[in-house]
């Protein structure tokens, strides 16, 4: 961990790759964010390294023009790698610490243990862990979530968690190739959850919201109810399959037509969409002669979004998480800047549908909000992580300060 | 010792069945065929074929329990056995979606493969309007025997229908499906039945089973008057539903048959042949079949299959060699992007892990597809 707690995110996308450089301000509030670079990827599809040294090169130009700024480019050799690998599932987790001792009440030990616990959860056979959250105590069977369980009398201590899991090797190829863009990984953080704390406020967090990241190569979601994080997930589907869809239904000449089409015409909401109107298949320019129907265009995306769309509702409601979300959703990443999409996504869920906005001090990021809240969310993250690592460090500090002192003391060194 | 080859129609569930009594009438019973389902009231009302009733089933039906029925079947799989003796091509129709078909069909090509009898299996989607739930099914269905049968055929309803009128009813919807491919699975089978001057060689088909294994697109069109061979190649070719030529890319092969009465002329089956080779790629062989029936008088109709596999003895080896080249670390084997219709399905996700879906569908596949949605590309 950077000691001069300036820390650094790397989202490694498969249209492209965000490099933020931030720490936290003296005061508290959002981190101060020092230096932005972005990349287009390539060599990556779903979510995965095809092309190693074509992805590590992305990140390398990512991390340069991120640390354009000293106080940045003193803090890039470490980096928080967010990801969504393509393939993501949350198992809920459960751990309990029996409470021993004459006084039966939960101390410091305790929590410690159950958190422990909770790390060394295994995920289900053929999966690797991308990342274990804790979120909240139980004390024996009472019913309510605990705060602050210390100095609680109980007979047991119940730690409950969130483990997200995906496909053995992924993970770790992408991290391997992300240091080999000159960087050390220290941390991995899936990028559903990084979205949300970007792109949802405290209070829909609170209230329970869901948090949909529609990337180029991958879908990942993540669901928040009383400030913690209740299910999530990742598809191996993503807006590079709209533009697929686009260019098998009207071969508008190449890939590149397809994804100028997708970007100009292309929308979710049928309801947007009259029946009547042609559109040119190349609408920057190119052979004017060739159009399709409006209609036959937004057929073919709505088709696809909505299977997505329709994916993500049935992994919430089998996880229960559907009746939990009162506060709306919110949509990020390219895919959400699809025309229609925020429409469509209300109509599935029956339930309010938005764009992020972002307020991070930098003009680039908040003027586009969908793009960066995954990155901004990561940072977030980091620099909170980062804090709580410090304290912990200087605690541990302090009590072996404490210790050696009163070693002293005892040996009657000190006059 | 030298037979004839035995063809049997075997229609599962109650969409097959119907289609299958239908082939059964309009052959006059020269193809017979059987009727395999759960439902007695249904088997009952299709008086052109034998029935097969499984037991150990309510009589009501599946009631959309695709993985009920297939064990029910696995353990009749006598049955299939008996009813396959001496058979040696089986062609087969199910209707998607529902229990019955989909639960038959891997036992019935399960029992085909291990008598070696060939196969052609005609598979039909469900119309649009019946739900996601019977599409899912149906996706689910045909993930199932992706790798089973020799022929593979899949329409939709409604592309079966897509020609009828704006304001057709239900029912005469689902009567104009099941007629489209009873006329062509009957016309097919025509093309070999009699002996002719260009009929097609039973040996030669059966061959086509193996040689072009895999997934077929196929259409076919009957008409009548002096436009007639216009208007058959006008709904083979460019047909709202089944038309061929949106699919001919990638082609290996095609067989155009004509069947015709003693008035059909030789330009017009020169003209079908010449026009189905114009829509497929270079090089692409077509084979032709065309005979002569004298209750066709004044009729022609036109059946063309397009071949996505057009394999040599060694060319198949080689692919068997290549598809059994699985991933050592376990994870999916990459399997060949075709659309529903057997086109390969070139682009950013080819040669890669599938997606895949909660039903086993290849979600990397463009959805449009894989639903059958029809959209008016026009």
């Amino acid at each position: 961990m950077a000691s001069s707690n300036v820390v650094s995110v790397v989202e490694a996308g498969t249209s492209r790759t965000v490099v933020l450089v931030g720490r936290a301000r003296p005061g508290g509030g959002p981190p101060e964010v020092l230096g932005v670079g972005v990349h287009p990827t390539t060599g990556m599809r779903k979510g995965c390294v095809e092309n190693a040294n074509y992805v590590a090169s992305a990140v390398r130009k990512a991390l340069a023009a991120a640390s354009g700024k000293d106080a940045a480019r003193a803090s890039i050799e470490d980096v928080s790698l967010i990801c969504s690998c393509g393939d993501v599932a949350a198992e809920p987790l459960r751990q309990e610490v029996a409470i021993e001792g004459p006084d039966g009440v939960v101390d410091e030990n305790a929590v410690e243990e159950a958190r422990a616990r909770l790390d060394r959860s295994p995920p289900p056979e053929g999966r690797e862990a991308l990342e274990t959250l804790r979120l909240y105590h139980t004390i024996d069977d009472a019913p309510g979530e605990v705060r602050e369980p210390v100095g609680i009398p109980a007979s047991r201590l119940v730690a409950h968690g969130l483990l997200l899991h995906t496909a053995e090797s992924l993970a770790m190829r992408l991290e391997d190739t992300v240091e080999e863009a000159g960087c050390s990984v220290n941390d991995v953080i899936f990028s559903g959850l990084a979205a949300a704390h970007g792109a949802l406020t405290p209070q829909q967090r609170e209230d329970g919201a869901l948090c949909i990241d529609f990337g180029g190569g991958t879908t990942s979601w993540c669901a928040f109810a009383n400030r913690h994080a209740i299910a999530a997930g990742a598809l191996p589907v993503g807006g590079d399959h709209v533009t697929n869809d686009l260019l098998s239904a009207f071969r508008p000449g190449s890939r590149q037509a397809a994804e100028r089409f997708k970007l100009a015409y292309g929308c979710a909401d049928l309801r947007a969409v009259p029946a009547e109107g042609r559109v040119p298949l190349q609408p920057d320019g190119g052979d004017s002669s060739r159009t399709v129907g409006a209609r036959a265009a937004a057929e073919v995306v709505h088709a696809r979004m909505e299977e997505l769309v329709l994916l993500i509702r049935e992994d919430l409601k089998a996880r229960g998480a559907l009746s939990h979300l009162g506060a709306g959703i919110v949509v990020t990443g390219g895919g959400s800047l699809l025309r229609g999409v925020p429409e469509l996504v209300s109509r599935v869920f029956g339930a309010p549908c938005q764009r992020p906005s972002l307020s991070t001090g930098r003009r680039e990021l908040d003027a586009d909000p969908a793009l960066f809240a995954t990155a901004w969310g990561g940072l977030r993250q980091a620099v909170r992580k980062d804090l709580f690592e410090s304290e912990r460090a200087a605690r541990e500090g302090g009590a072996l300060r404490r210790f050696f002192g009163m070693l002293v003391r005892k040996g009657g060194g000190r006059p | 010792m030298s037979k004839d080859p035995v063809y049997r129609v075997f229609g599962l569930g109650g969409a097959g069945g119907r289609i299958a009594n239908a082939v059964a009438r309009a052959t006059a019973g020269r193809l017979p065929a059987y009727a395999v389902d759960c439902d007695t009231a249904a088997l009952a009302e299709l008086p052109a074929c034998q029935p097969l009733r499984l037991d150990d089933l309510p009589a009501t039906g599946a009631g959309g329990d695709a993985a009920k029925v297939t064990s029910a079947a696995r353990a009749q799989s006598e049955r299939f056995h008996r009813a396959l003796e001496d058979v040696s091509m089986a062609v087969v129709v199910a209707g998607l979606g529902g229990g019955a078909g989909s639960g038959l069909l891997p036992v019935l090509l399960d029992v085909c493969s291990e008598r070696n009898v060939r196969t052609m299996v005609f598979l039909v989607r469900p119309f649009a309007f019946e739900g996601t739930d019977r599409l899912r099914a149906a996706g689910s269905a045909l993930s199932a025997v992706e790798d089973r049968g020799d022929l593979r055929i899949v329409v939709s309803n409604d592309e079966l229908v897509a020609d009828l009128p704006q304001g057709a009813t239900v029912e005469e919807a689902f009567a104009a499906a099941t007629r489209t491919l009873a006329d062509g699975v009957s016309l097919f089978w025509r093309l070999g039945a009699h002996p002719a001057h260009l009929a097609l060689d039973p040996g030669l088909l059966l061959s086509f089973a193996v040689t072009g294994r895999g997934h077929v697109d196929f259409a076919s069109g009957v008409a009548t008057g002096p436009d007639r061979l216009s208007l058959a190649l006008g709904r083979v070719l460019e047909g709202r539903g089944l038309g061929l030529s949106r699919r001919a890319e990638g082609a290996r092969a095609a067989l155009v048959g004509v069947v015709g009465g003693r008035d059909l002329r030789l330009a017009e089956v020169g003209d079908a042949v010449r026009n189905v080779a114009a829509i497929l790629p270079p090089g692409a062989p077509v084979h032709l079949s065309a005979v002569l029936e004298p209750e066709a008088e004044g009729t022609l109709g036109l059946v063309v299959l397009l071949f996505r596999r057009w394999a040599t003895a060694e060319r198949e080896e080689a692919i068997e060699n290549a598809a059994a080249a699985a991933p050592a670390d376990g994870s999916p084997a990459p399997r060949h992007l075709v659309d529903a219709y057997g086109r390969p399905m070139s682009g950013r996700f080819d040669g890669v892990a599938p997606s895949l879906g909660p039903n086993g569908e290849n979600l990397d596949d463009p959805t449009y597809l894989r639903r059958n949605l029809h959209i008016d590309f026009d």
